[in-house]
C-alpha cells in the first residue's frame, strides 16, 4: 500500500488521480501550516487561508479549486463535491490573493460526519483560460481539468473538518500538551 | 489470495463498473464486479440486498421473503469473518463509482419482519464503511506526520553539516583583534 497521505485518506481516488507534485501548494490557516489530514474545525476557518504557491516564472498562471467531497455527510455524499473556493490565474511563486477568485471562499459548515477538504492546484495553459461554474454542488474537479485543459494536478492538500460541537475523531488534541 | 470460493456464483450477474484506478487483485475484482452503478434505472439489475439475500434473479417474488432473511443474515456473518479487511477495500472501491449507494427500500416487498433486518444490514455496512474511513484517516495522519518527520531530520541534519563546515572556514577569517593596553609613558 502507498505512504502517500493523499492516497491513504482516499483524495486520490475520490478527487483526482495520482499525480505527481511538482508546484509547492502551502496553505495557512491563521498563520499555521496545513499538514494532511490535520484537524481544523468551522471556527478557526471562517476566514480564506493564505495560499502561497510555488514555481518561479511569472508568467505561468495557476487555478486553486477547494472542494468538499463528502458533502452533505460522508455515508451519503450527495453533493460530492461541494465547490468552497475557486481562484484563477494565479501567478507562479505569488499567493492566492494575486490571483482572480471566480467563485469566493465560502467557510465551510459541515452539519454531520467528518469532511476532508481538499485542495488542489493545477497550472492553466494561460492567462484567463478558466472559468467558473454555476453552482457549488456536485462540482467533479476531474472534469473541470479536462474542460479547461487543466490536466493533472500539480499539488494538493487536505485537513479535516467536523463541525465545532463535534466529537468524533481523535480523542486528544496535540494543542492541549 | 483468498479463494473466493463462496462468490463463484454471483459472477453471471456481473454489472460493469466505472475504471478503477490501478491494477486490482483478483478478490477486488469480484468485489468490483458485485458493487452498484446502474442502481438508479432498471429495477432488473442486482440490488445489494439481493445478493445479500442470497437470491440472484431480478426483483425476488413475494413469496420467498422469510426464507432468504435468514440466509441474509449467514451470508453477511461470514463474508464478514474473514474477508472483514478485503470489505474495507471494497467499501472504498463502492463510494468510488458513484456518489452514495443509492440502495432502494424494498419495503412493498417484504413485510416487517424482512424490514427490520434489512435496516440493520443497511445500518452495518455503514458502520463498516465509516470505521473504515476512521482507520484510514489516522493512518492517512499519522503517515503524514512520519514523511514530515523523515523530511525534518534530513533537513536538520544538513543545517548542522553546513553549520559545522562554516564554522572551520570562518575559524581562519578573523585575526584575534588587537585591544589597547597602557603604556608607561601613557599622558594620563
Amino acid at each position: 500500500m502507498s505512504v502517500d497521505p493523499l492516497t491513504r485518506g482516499r483524495v486520490v481516488g475520490d478527487v483526482v488521480d495520482p499525480f505527481t507534485k511538482l508546484v509547492s501548494l502551502r496553505v495557512f490557516h491563521n498563520n499555521r501550516l496545513v499538514v494532511n489530514g490535520t484537524e481544523l474545525r468551522p471556527s478557526a476557518i471562517a476566514s480564506r487561508p493564505r495560499v502561497d504557491v510555488g514555481g518561479d516564472d511569472f508568467r505561468e498562471f495557476y487555478t486553486l479549486v477547494m472542494v468538499d467531497p463528502d458533502a452533505p455527510t460522508p455515508t451519503n455524499p450527495t453533493l460530492r463535491e461541494y465547490l468552497h473556493w475557486l481562484v484563477t490565474d494565479i501567478p507562479a511563486s505569488t499567493s492566492a490573493n494575486f490571483g482572480r477568485e471566480l467563485i469566493c471562499y465560502e467557510n465551510p459548515r459541515p452539519i454531520s460526519g467528518i469532511h476532508r477538504m481538499v485542495f488542489v492546484l493545477f497550472r492553466q495553459l494561460g492567462r484567463d483560460t478558466v472559468y467558473g461554474p454555476d453552482m457549488r454542488q456536485n462540482f467533479n474537479t476531474r472534469e473541470f481539468a479536462t474542460q479547461y485543459n487543466l490536466g493533472y494536478p500539480v499539488a494538493a492538500v487536505y485537513f479535516n473538518c467536523q463541525r465545532d460541537s463535534g466529537t468524533g475523531g481523535r480523542r486528544f488534541r496535540p494543542e492541549n500538551y | 489470495m483468498w479463494p473466493p470460493k463462496q462468490h463463484k456464483n454471483t459472477t453471471n450477474k456481473v454489472i460493469s463498473s466505472s475504471a478503477s484506478s490501478s491494477s486490482p487483485k483478483n478478490m477486488e475484482e469480484v468485489w468490483k464486479d458485485i458493487t452498484l452503478t446502474n442502481i438508479t434505472t432498471s429495477h432488473q439489475t442486482p440490488l445489494l440486498q439481493d445478493f445479500l439475500s442470497g437470491s440472484f434473479k431480478p426483483p425476488p417474488p413475494p413469496s420467498n421473503n422469510s426464507g432468504t432473511s435468514k440466509n441474509a443474515a449467514i451470508d453477511v456473518n461470514s463474508i464478514n469473518g474473514n474477508m472483514g479487511l478485503l470489505y474495507t477495500v471494497a467499501g472504498f472501491q463502492l463510494s468510488f463509482n458513484k456518489p452514495g449507494l443509492e440502495m432502494k427500500t424494498y419495503d412493498q416487498q417484504q413485510p416487517n419482519n424482512g424490514g427490520r433486518a434489512d435496516r440493520r444490514r443497511k445500518r452495518m455496512i455503514k458502520n463498516r464503511e465509516s470505521a473504515a474511513r476512521s482507520r484510514a484517516r489516522k493512518k492517512a495522519y499519522t503517515e503524514e506526520l512520519e514523511l514530515e518527520v523523515a523530511e525534518l531530520v534530513k533537513e536538520n541534519e544538513k543545517l548542522r553539516r553546513e553549520h559545522a563546515e562554516m564554522r572551520l572556514r570562518m575559524t581562519g577569517q578573523f585575526p584575534i583583534k588587537a585591544t589597547l593596553q597602557r603604556c608607561a609613558t601613557a599622558p594620563f
